[in-house]
């Protein structure tokens, strides 16, 4: 059976970095989900997904995109700015930045992205902490992972 | 210098006595021991066996109701060495019964199978396709008529939910056959609606089905060697082990409707006219694919329906099942392909709704998956190859497989649609091969041939157009899927059933872990010479993972048993990283040393000292001064120059050569970072720009430290070093691949510095709008 990269494709899962970059007192956020699971938001939602990720792709859908994923990707007491996507005919990222940013003993970080396409999508999330990395894996179950940085 | 490099390889000759973790310990209590009927070089042994059933089967579709109704004849040859006191049958329909056990058995994380084919709710807790488990009225499932022996005596049987044990009166003496018989009936199931690897497509717009049917009849169970009889239930993952023998099938249908099947077509004359037989005759030596049935034909018949029936007689030899997709509304086109003196008739079946993506690249895409696999394995054996069309399936039987994709309504598609498409028919065609021939037990091992295919199937799209199919596309995925979170990675080696993240453990990671097995671990000679082995070996026989694993190495001479164990066998990922550069050069003549040994660096406190302090103590007093402040300690002494020549004399000639080469020697020292291990592969940069790629066998890890060190002599200087320069080993962390240490631009950076929202400014100005109203919402506060 093909499952990848086609429609009932069983690859419920995406991986983000969360970097932190202490000079600087940012993050900076790539969230890496399949395309094909974006084509199948838009289409839920009723957006044609022809010109997805080319010149001719409607503003709207970066505005749909950027509130699902202000629904569905929060870092505590944060709002990040979206900085933009990059779609590829597999992969789609997303690029999102928060400045001023600084660590606190606890980060919780919710990221239910896709949970309501399918409730196996697994979410890894990678936290950066300069050198040191923290990972989480996120699922329906629990979308919210707190990061301990004592 | 030389005793110091001395020293450090006498270092490494120390071993430590430990528990064996090592991950060269050969492979023994993980894979199966040999025995006469699977060899220790992979092979089937001399008491190797293999039972068989042959089908004929009398089918008839009712296009009103949605049903298919069959009778049909098994006949069990059993080849084992022992009496079988009882049958079992694999009754797959009873996965859409109402009391289903896969609905029971799934969990709230399991659900989502339908995913993508209904309108959820964004932002509700429980997905409606969730909930629409709660509410099933499809009675699916098989309805047994009848089980009766030869001689039409009814036969006891028990169901035991996907699976029926036919109670035969004795036990079957090895060498023996029995013949019994099967009526039964069941509802089809709508694919577009509950999914499934077959079923029916409606076309409101013209009242019409596409029906894609298969694991439609009972079918033998598998019985082997291995597992005695293969009757784990079918809970809808895990596929299907079967066993091969003979078909005869007949198949009723509307007398309008184009039917393509496992087989041969037997009698064409009664269902084709004498047009649609001269085209197929024309195709099979054309250029360009020929439509047996165009455009405007179906468009044609899919206007009336007929009320009038038309049965089609199909014979197909030594497959393990068998399929067949049937619709008034198909378009049929064909071309032959010469396999080893043979010609294939690659054909395709697909509506007009799926033009003009299907007319272009349906029956092309089919032929060239037959030629590339036909070279990488064996020739193809059947004298069909065929893609039928339905939509949101890919899905593989004997000589005929079910695929989706097709364009908008008004006909234009993306180029992701393009490449699914092409990427789906070559991926079922390639399962013509593993597992319809190369038979493995899809059941237990889906990486058998799910991986096996995908790794076959990157190949043929490479060869299709290498830049829509090109590598980084599964490696980038799986490298970033292996360096996270590992209490989500099962190893490749788990059950179809119990494997988290399906699609990247069973198809995308096997097909990465070969790639580099091909590519970077035996090379593409070694590697191709001992796949076509496998196949070939196992073509039409029922192969398991330590027999591929057994003959990959037999045929090729290279120690596998740290690879299988690390990609197989555990989740770990690959870190090798340079921890330290350490450079040397042999002893030098003190004269040209002195010059290097001349420190010339300056301390802060030093200069103002010396402007500072007129005189010191000994400037003043002579008397306060000795021989050691009289002495350059860098100046070349005359013992020093009588030690270098003693050095020299006592060098044979060849040492003596050595020295005068001045080379560089770099003391590198690499990690593995607990994770797996591979062969190093490291680029030297030199400082006049030259570049040079060296290539250490895996083997280098074999002491199992977690870390080496390596002495490369080199002629000229090295301005850096980066370690798997070319991405073939699927290191997850590439930040510490490079020396001089290097920060590699993140993801992010890259994006970034590319003129990051130069096209999306509205997007930016609203997303930045919000974002600096809420930071002064923050600084408020």
């Amino acid at each position: 059976m093909l499952l990848s990269l086609i429609f009932a494709h069983q690859f419920f899962i995406s991986t983000t970095d969360v970097q932190f970059k202490s000079k600087e007192e940012r993050v900076e956020i790539t969230i890496q989900v399949f395309t094909h699971d974006v084509n199948l938001l838009l289409e839920n939602a009723n957006y044609n997904t022809l010109h997805l990720g080319t010149e001719k792709e409607s503003d709207e859908i970066d505005i749909f995109l950027v509130n699902y994923l202000s629904d569905n990707f929060i870092i505590q007491d944060y709002i990040w700015k979206y900085v933009g996507k990059e779609v590829g005919l597999d992969y789609t990222i997303f690029f999102l930045e928060i400045e001023k940013f600084s660590l606190s003993p606890k980060i919780a970080i919710l990221n239910s992205i896709f949970m309501d396409l399918s409730t196996k999508q697994v979410n890894i999330v990678n936290f950066y902490n300069d050198g040191n990395v923290q990972s989480a894996s996120m699922t329906i179950g629990e979308p919210v992972f707190s990061f301990s940085f004592q | 210098m030389f005793k110091k490099i001395l020293a450090t390889l006498f270092c490494f000759s120390l071993v430590f006595a430990q528990a064996n973790v090592n991950k060269f310990k050969q492979l023994n209590e993980e894979i199966t021991t040999p025995n006469t009927y699977r060899t220790a070089a992979g092979y089937p042994g001399e008491d190797y066996w293999q039972v068989e059933a042959d089908y004929v089967m009398d089918l008839i579709l009712d296009d009103d109701k949605q049903r298919l109704y069959g009778e049909e004849t098994i006949t069990f040859h059993n080849n084992s060495p022992h009496p079988i006191p009882y049958l079992w049958v694999q009754l797959d329909q009873n996965v859409r019964a109402l009391d289903s056990d896969s609905y029971k058995v799934q969990t709230s994380g399991d659900f989502g199978a339908q995913r993508g084919r209904e309108k959820v709710q964004v932002g509700e807790s429980i997905p409606l396709s969730t909930l629409k488990n709660f509410y099933r009225d499809f009675d699916g499932g098989f309805k047994i008529e009848h089980v009766k022996d030869g001689l039409n005596r009814d036969i006891p049987y028990i169901i035991n939910k996907t699976m029926m044990r036919v109670d035969i009166p004795e036990p079957i003496r090895s060498g023996q056959s029995y013949k019994f018989k099967i009526k039964w009936w069941y509802n089809i199931n709508d694919h577009i609606r509950d999914g499934g690897r077959s079923g029916y497509e409606y076309f409101e717009e013209d009242d019409n089905y596409i029906y894609t049917i298969a694991q439609f009849f009972p079918r033998m169970c598998m019985y082997n060697d291995v597992y005695g009889w293969q009757n784990k239930q079918f809970l809808g993952r895990g596929e299907f082990t079967l066993i091969f023998g003979d078909y005869d099938v007949k198949i009723t249908v509307p007398a309008d409707h184009v039917l393509g099947a496992t087989g041969v077509l037997q009698n064409p004359q009664q269902v084709l006219s004498k047009e649609q037989i001269d085209r197929l005759e024309e195709a099979e030596t054309a250029d360009e694919p020929i439509k047996i049935v165009t455009n405007a034909e179906a468009l044609e018949n899919e206007k009336d329906q007929s009320k009038d029936e038309k049965t089609w007689h199909f014979k197909a030899e030594d497959v393990r099942d068998y399929a067949f997709a049937t619709s008034r509304k198909y378009i049929w086109d064909a071309i032959g392909v010469e396999v080893g003196g043979n010609t294939v008739m690659a054909m395709s079946y697909y509506p007009n709704e799926a033009e003009p993506l299907w007319g272009q690249y349906s029956t092309k895409a089919v032929a060239h998956t037959v030629e590339v696999y036909s070279k990488y394995t064996f020739d193809y054996p059947y004298p069909v190859a065929i893609s039928a069309h339905i939509n949101y399936m890919g899905m593989e039987y004997p000589m005929i497989c079910f695929n989706g994709y097709r364009p908008e309504e008004d006909g234009t598609y993306s180029e992701r649609t393009k490449r699914g498409l092409i990427g789906v028919i070559i991926h079922e065609v390639g399962h013509f091969w593993f597992p319809m021939i190369v038979n493995s037990d899809e059941r237990q091992w889906t990486w058998m041939d799910e991986g096996l295919n995908s790794f076959m199937d990157d190949i043929a799209g490479r060869e299709w157009d290498t830049e829509l199919f090109h590598p980084s596309r599964n490696t980038d995925y799986i490298i970033n899927y292996m360096k996270g979170d590992k209490s989500n990675i099962m190893p490749i080696m788990t059950n179809s059933e119990s494997i988290y993240q399906f699609g990247a453990n069973a198809y995308g990671k096997p097909t990465l872990a070969l790639n580099i097995l091909r590519d970077t671990i035996m090379g593409r000679e070694l590697f191709d010479y001992a796949f076509k082995e496998y196949s070939k070996t196992w073509m039409f026989k029922h192969p398991t993972p330590t027999d591929f694993f057994r003959i990959m190495e037999n045929a090729s001479a290279v120690d596998l048993d740290w690879f299988w164990r690390g990609w197989f066998f555990s989740n770990d990922h690959v870190d090798l990283s340079i921890e330290s550069v350490d450079w040397y050069q042999l002893e030098m003549d003190p004269d040209k040393k002195q010059s290097l040994d001349e420190d010339d660096t300056q301390y802060y406190s030093a200069m103002l000292d010396e402007e500072d302090i007129e005189a010191t103590v000994t400037d003043r007093d002579p008397n306060t001064r000795d021989f050691y402040d009289n002495y350059d300690k860098n100046q070349v002494t005359k013992r020093d120059k009588r030690e270098y020549r003693n050095f020299l004399d006592d060098l044979s000639d060849e040492e003596r050569a050595l020295v005068d080469k001045n080379d560089h020697f770099y003391s590198v020292k690499f990690s593995d970072n607990d994770g797996i291990i591979m062969p190093i592969i490291v680029q030297f940069e030199y400082e006049d720009g030259d570049k040079e790629v060296i290539k250490i066998p895996v083997e280098v890890w074999r002491f199992n430290r977690g870390e080496v060190t390596k002495i490369f002599k080199t002629e000229k200087p090295i301005k850096t070093m980066t370690l798997d320069p070319f991405i073939q080993t699927a290191d997850v962390d590439r930040s510490n691949n490079y020396w001089p240490e290097r920060v590699e631009p993140t993801r992010f950076e890259t994006f970034k510095s590319s003129g990051w929202g130069g096209s999306k400014n509205l997007m930016q100005r609203v997303r930045d709008d919000a974002a600096a109203d809420d930071d002064s919402e923050d600084d408020s506060e």
